[in-house]
């Protein structure tokens, strides 16, 4: 049995986790095999050298690569990382800008330095705080990120992501050495 | 008491727990299709029979019915949120309707005057929101499962009563066993507990301290790091 949580429409369709079958004791390593691969394919990809620029912010709106470049765990910061949550949970994905009511103001779901950074700062507060729903995310936005072609990934991007599915898997595999 | 029956093992784990405690039901509404062999097929014969004592797979539904003998309404749609249903209850006096499954109720809903019961498989408000049965066993090692009054919010209303379990240890071929039979059942026996209390009327609803954390639909990763904890070693 082979690792199944792939998007094959990323940004567009999103991974049914209902009902998952997902009980064996291998379904573990043929998660790890997987990510394995994928750090493996990420880290040989050639990568596009132009940079993303933030957006300039217009009034009350969110430019959400703004606020997760610049992102420290307090408490206020951790509010709006927690709606970002709530949105990729339930749309699996997230947009360039928001509204101060967490409305898209554009059409961008594309932004792949916004997922690993949301990602990055959720592992973090996992290992910080020890709550799972931020692992959880992680692992969820990884498998979306596992489903693009990394060729696309600019330098800093590429760096952040190999350095993202990196730790994703030195965690999983100390919590199954734990169980 | 209206029980709003949603063809599940957890439905009828509820009704067993009804009979048993002998409250008084008054109309029983079944939403959508009920067909036994449908759960029953869901796994071998060898695996009901392992956990008899959870949960007795040749008590279906019309052994319940027969057993309340109260009336019986069925509803084409299996919907939570089907305007037969809205219609239905707007009509009836009783003010405590038991709520098995079927999804968010909707906001309408509370303002027929009536009072849902609901019991969420995680404490509240530590864990509220989705699969938080596998999160408690990730985070807690234990898990534990509260009645409340349902409102508009998710996982926000009145708790009743929360009731904290141990997780057996299982086979690892009957990991489903966490999904069909344990969930339901600590939600069952929490039911009966708070009904319990409902009953000799020392009963004060008590409204939530705090936010807690909201878990979303768990990953089967973080799943699989749950239910392995509990698998017996080899």
């Amino acid at each position: 049995m082979s690792y199944i949580f792939v998007n094959n429409e990323p940004f567009l369709g999103k991974i049914n986790y209902s009902h998952s079958e997902c009980g064996k004791l291998d379904f573990i390593s043929h998660f790890i095999e997987y990510r394995k691969a994928c750090l493996e394919r990420a880290k040989l990809a050639k990568f596009v050298q132009e940079e993303l620029q933030t957006e300039v912010e217009n009034g009350s709106d969110i430019d959400i690569l703004t606020f997760l470049r610049n992102f420290k765990p307090s408490v206020q910061d951790i509010k709006v990382l927690d709606k970002l949550i709530q949105k990729f949970n339930v749309f699996q994905r997230i947009y360039r800008t928001y509204s101060f009511d967490y409305k898209k103001k554009n059409k961008d779901a594309s932004c792949v330095e916004i997922y690993i950074l949301l990602a990055k700062h959720s592992l973090d507060l996992f290992e910080s705080k020890g709550t799972s729903n931020y692992l959880d995310l992680v692992l969820k936005i990884n498998d979306l990120l596992c489903s693009l072609s990394f060729e696309s990934f600019t330098g800093t991007e590429h760096d952040l992501f190999v350095e993202l599915l990196e730790h994703e898997l030195l965690v999983v595999q100390r919590l199954e050495s734990c169980s | 008491m209206i029980f709003l029956y949603h063809p599940s093992v957890r439905s009828l784990m509820y009704l067993n727990e009804l009979m048993k405690l002998k409250v008084k039901v008054d109309l029983i509404v079944v939403l959508g299709n009920d067909n036994h062999s449908q759960i029953k097929n869901l796994m071998p014969d060898g695996f009901w029979n392992s956990y008899s004592s959870y949960f007795d797979i040749h008590k279906n539904l019309d052994f319940y019915l027969d057993f309340f003998s109260c009336e019986t309404v069925y509803l084409p749609s299996s919907n939570i949120n089907s305007d037969e249903l809205y219609d239905l209850l707007s009509e009836r006096k009783q003010e405590t309707c038991i709520f098995s499954g079927g999804g968010i109720v909707h906001e309408r809903f509370f303002s027929l005057g009536k009072k849902f019961i609901h019991t969420h498989p995680g404490e509240l408000p530590r864990f509220r929101g989705s699969t938080c049965f596998y999160y408690s066993m990730i985070e807690i090692g234990h898990v534990s499962a509260t009645t409340f009054y349902l409102d508009v919010q998710l996982d926000t209303g009145p708790s009743i009563h929360s009731c904290s379990f141990s997780v057996p240890k299982i086979p690892e071929q009957d990991w489903k066993f966490f999904d069909l039979i344990f969930d339901p059942w600590i939600r069952s026996q929490t039911l009966g507990e708070s009904l319990k209390k409902m009953q000799s009327n020392d009963l004060v609803p008590i409204l939530p301290d705090g936010e807690g954390v909201l878990y979303y639909i768990i990953h089967p990763v973080l799943k699989n790091l749950a239910m392995r904890k509990f698998y017996e070693k080899n």
